[in-house]
């Protein structure tokens, strides 16, 4: 049974509540999940630590060096939204667009997002595949650690109960790189991903081939994946249509989907090799903006 | 359930207008404050777990799900409700355009799809049906009135352009 909510106004407010009501009390964000667990009794709290009005946690995106920062409790409506990231982290602009509904996109923020740790969250997998990090504060220290290692199972993130996430670091990105997000759902909005794919590569110079790919994987195991194989194939071999189509099948059968009520694994394995030929196409044609026109024509499409 | 457990707080909101000061319990989401403490019943439970587009109101003009909102969070903040459209006693251009293409049905989505229709018409009033479709992608209706429902708010667009 709840017995209070509160609402401090700054990070060190916040970790002092938690300090003193210990195990007693939850950190909640948007809460678009958190609340409907409660009510499920899924999770059992005695305090909420509301940290939507935390300046130091909804800080606008910023650019510092070659990284983009953004307070953990940004809604994701502003992420979808916003001129920099749409520039910056086009694949995070593109799967914050997806998620929910207008209305839960105002509330749901892109720290809860990835605390939440759904095996399917929308925000993770463009945020692992354009390198991004995590910072995590609590009561007397910080650390951050790469967007990989946050989640490790199930709703199971590497964060201590005490600990908040207060920023996400990512690199801009660059000339050279593109990168692609699709997401399969059941309808159009209000769908809880089935299988998607986030993907960022670099081109080499020369156009022949890419220097560098990263693929990630959701809602095919119990936390976003890397596809580590389909990315070794496509830097050792040269980037035409065959690789592609080949490395896409690599991917489909490096993951390990389970069958429930919305696909069966047979499935979700397919829409994973259209989405990976789909998204390499994309991210490749994408490293290619800002180029001269005559180069778009021509090179920025899969050669057989 | 014990209540005399847990601790009461004071909320001073304003809700179509109207400055107020509530006291709420923890626990409570917005749309019970709305409904049992406020009388204003014009939002509906649909689901309660922010999937169904019932319950949409407008916090600070951005349409939010109040059914998973809590009532805590609202302090401070300008609600605007269903009951808040109609100025005078007349309808709001939106209101007459659902009732004139026929976008009502049971009803019990409408005042949902008409808050979500607002927010976006208060942006903006020159629109393509995919943005009405994508303003309304959180607000499910089970007599199915979604055509009628995009006419009805493309001709409220066209007739608030006009003002």
């Amino acid at each position: 049974m709840i017995r209070d909510y509160r609402l401090p106004y700054s990070l060190k407010e916040a970790l002092d509540l938690k300090q003193q009501f210990e195990e007693r009390a939850v950190f909640v964000a948007g809460g678009t999940d958190l609340f409907i667990q409660i009510a499920e009794r899924k999770i059992n709290t005695e305090y909420l630590i509301d940290l939507t009005s935390i300046p130091e946690l909804s800080v606008p995106e910023r650019v510092r060096g070659n990284e983009l920062i953004l307070g953990a409790c940004l809604p994701v409506e502003h992420i979808s939204q916003s001129p920099l990231i749409k520039k910056c982290i086009p694949s995070l602009a593109m799967a914050a667009s997806q998620l929910g509904s207008p209305a839960i996109r105002n509330q749901a923020t892109i720290g809860g997002n990835l605390v939440n740790a759904s095996p399917a969250a929308d925000l993770i997998p463009p945020l692992i595949v354009q390198g991004g990090r995590a910072a995590i504060a609590k009561a007397n220290s910080s650390r951050s650690l790469p967007m990989e290692e946050l989640v490790l199972d199930v709703n199971k993130t590497n964060l201590q109960s005490s600990e908040i996430l207060t920023q996400i670091l990512v690199p801009v990105l660059r000339g050279y790189e593109g990168t692609a997000y699709l997401k399969f759902g059941l309808r159009n909005a209000l769908s809880i991903s089935v299988a998607s794919v986030a993907i960022w590569l670099r081109r080499k110079k020369d156009g022949r081939g890419i220097e560098s790919v990263r693929m990630a994987m959701g809602s095919v195991a119990p936390r976003v994946i890397r596809g580590f194989e389909a990315e070794a194939f496509l830097l050792g071999n040269p980037f035409r249509r065959a690789t592609v189509n080949t490395a896409a099948e690599i991917a489909a059968k490096e993951c390990r989907p389970i069958s429930d009520i919305r696909a069966s694994s047979d499935y979700r394995r397919m829409i994973i090799c259209e989405f990976v030929k789909l998204g390499l196409e994309k991210a490749w044609r994408e490293s290619y903006r800002g180029e001269p026109e005559r180069w778009q024509g021509k090179r920025a499409f899969l050669s057989r | 359930m014990a209540r005399k457990e847990s601790v009461p707080k004071q909320i001073s909101l304003k809700v179509n207008g109207k400055a107020l000061a509530l006291d709420v319990f923890p626990d409570v989401m917005l749309v019970d404050v709305l409904r049992d403490q406020l009388k204003l019943t014009g939002t509906k439970v649909g689901c309660r777990k922010g999937e169904c587009g019932a319950c949409t109101i407008l916090i600070e003009g951005k349409p939010v799900a109040s059914c998973i909102y809590p009532a805590v969070r609202a302090n401070g903040k300008k609600i605007t409700t269903i009951e808040g459209l109609s100025k005078k006693g007349g309808l709001h251009p939106l209101q007459e355009a659902f009732i004139q293409h026929g976008a009502v049905q049971c009803g019990f989505c409408t005042p949902g799809m008409i808050m979500a229709s607002k927010a976006l018409l208060d942006q903006k009033t020159v629109l393509m049906v995919n943005e009405i479709r994508k303003a309304l992608s959180g607000n499910l209706c089970r007599c199915g009135g979604y055509q009628k429902v995009f006419q009805a708010v493309r001709s409220a667009a066209k007739k608030m352009r006009k003002e």
